[in-house]
């Protein structure tokens, strides 16, 4: 490869905001390697009893103790939204897992036993993809 | 710049399908093709090189305008969308990659005819399958295509072990396979990786979640945002903290729209094309691009005094720069951004003037 040549003085940017990007200093354009550690294998979680599009709820608890007392301890997780400390204070509570609800008193609750939450949290799902849907039927 | 002839290789079904790249015929129709290449001179290759850099330079510089300026209305963005553009650009959230289509037949310099900047496709054609065509038929040629490492050292701008979701259209093929393509980058940079369809993402009430239910920090879609934004679980953008790749600011570049602008913005640029919202302000021959317009869908070229269909599509209106033929296919170059650096490029052909998805892609190298 020929000695590169390298223009006399400094080199101006045609303005003042652009940034200079050297071209490759390696002898080669292309990747030295292309390693696939799992293509093809990726743990894409399937559809669970949950199911698409369905409307979803969970009960919510003052405490663990409530919490358990109508779930497994293993079933019950602190409320912890992301970007907080994780941490218990003022204001957080507890819930049992989301299990499907349709808003009109059906639902499929795994709860054994019912003391009563304080409250249910509704959460839904399939509120992204139907334009996914229907520009592949088009195609 | 020419189009040769090659060999395939004997079992390149075979290898392709172990790579995970199953739909290289498609109804019976070849859509990967190795019995022909592209072949470039290394000029010609740093020419691309730096106009991608150059074009992606001023795209960069026309989002700042945009958001500066408030020129959303240009590009049909109401004010939710606008505002989403506006905190990811603030906020400086960081893309991950685009890929830009250029008009190149290796005397003009090359010219921007659109910036697939929020979901482009053919990746994984472009940084797996044709590296290992060339590890195959010629170990010592060279290629533009250092995508793979790229993508891996840009998922490091990321903290370090880093949960990063991937949402996509797991039914469609080609989507399913660019998705698991990045997550294996992802991977190799070092973080942890969480996987669903698009339809699967939840809404708790306060945070978007997984099929754990737990909340997502950052999520990979590939899935469109002008679709995103016309969807029930649209109302909660605004409040969500989550971090998206690609990031909301990309709707300027993605947007066809933007085409316009960069010509009112650079004009007479040697790598843009003139552009209007109004067919009138440009002379000769001109294409309609619908703004949101996919895979070549709407595209239509218009010859001088050329009388042209209504449409209720929002479009522009591009002068006409054909694509070079060669033996009668129209090839087009796909320049591969990561990060803010050109990277690679993959080329695709078609027989007629417009690249559809049913466009071949073809392999490349480049000599001297």
């Amino acid at each position: 490869m020929g000695e590169l040549k390298k223009p006399d003085g400094p080199r101006m940017p045609r303005r003042p905001d652009a940034q200079f990007r050297p071209l490759r200093d390696q002898p080669q354009k292309k990747s030295n390697a292309v390693p696939l550690l799992m293509l093809g294998g990726a743990a894409l979680v399937g559809l669970t009893a949950l199911g698409r599009g369905h409307d979803v709820q969970r009960n919510r608890y003052g405490s663990l103790e409530e919490c358990v007392h109508d779930y497994s301890t293993g079933q019950c997780e602190l409320d912890n939204p992301v970007g907080s400390s994780g941490g218990g204070g003022v204001g957080m509570h507890y819930y049992g897992p989301w299990y499907r609800g349709d808003r009109g008193g059906g639902t499929s609750d795994p709860g054994p036993g019912r003391s009563g939450p304080h409250a249910v949290e509704f959460g839904t799902r399939g509120g992204f993809g139907s334009s996914g849907r229907v520009f592949a039927r088009a195609s | 710049m020419r189009r040769q002839a090659c060999t395939p290789r004997v079992d390149w079904q075979a290898r392709l399908q172990a790579q995970g790249f199953d739909f290289h015929t498609i109804d019976g129709e070849p859509y990967w093709r190795e019995d022909i290449c592209y072949v470039f001179g290394a000029r010609e290759i740093d020419e691309i090189e730096a106009a991608t850099n150059e074009l992606h330079a001023l795209c960069m510089e026309a989002v700042d305008r945009v958001v500066r300026d408030g020129r959303y209305e240009d590009l049909g963005l109401d004010a939710r969308a606008a505002a989403l553009v506006e905190r990811s650009w603030w906020d400086r959230e960081p893309a991950l990659y685009g890929r830009m289509d250029l008009v190149y037949d290796g005397s003009a310099p090359p010219r921007l005819l659109e910036y697939n900047a929020d979901t482009p496709t053919a990746l994984f054609e472009a940084s797996v399958a044709q590296w290992y065509w060339l590890q195959d038929v010629a170990p010592e040629a060279d290629q533009f295509n250092a995508i793979h490492e790229a993508l891996v050292e840009r998922w490091r701008m990321l903290p370090p072990s880093s949960h990063v979701h991937f949402a996509a259209c797991y039914d469609s093929s080609e989507d399913a396979l660019t998705a698991d393509y990045l997550i294996d980058t992802c991977l190799q940079a070092g973080h942890r990786v969480t996987a669903l369809d698009v339809e699967q993402v939840g809404w708790s009430g306060r945070d978007f979640i997984d099929m754990d239910n737990r909340p997502i920090d950052r999520l990979f879609k590939l899935y469109p945002w002008e679709w995103m934004l016309a969807e029930p679980f649209a109302m909660h953008l605004q409040g969500s903290p989550l971090r998206w790749i690609e990031p909301a600011w990309k709707m300027v570049l993605s947007n066809k729209a933007v085409l316009p602008l960069l010509w009112e913005f650079f004009p007479g640029h040697p790598n843009l094309l003139p552009a209007s919202r109004r067919r009138g302000d440009l002379e000769g021959p001109v294409v309609r691009k619908p703004c949101w317009g996919r895979e070549g869908a709407g595209v239509i070229v218009l010859q001088q005094g050329e009388s042209e269909s209504a449409t209720s599509e929002r479009c522009i209106y591009q002068a006409f720069s054909p694509l070079p033929s060669y033996e009668g296919r129209h090839a087009l170059v796909g320049s591969w951004v990561v990060g803010d650096t050109a990277v690679g490029i993959g080329l695709r052909e078609d027989e007629g003037l417009i690249t559809r998805n049913t466009s071949c892609f073809v392999p490349h190298r480049f000599e001297g």
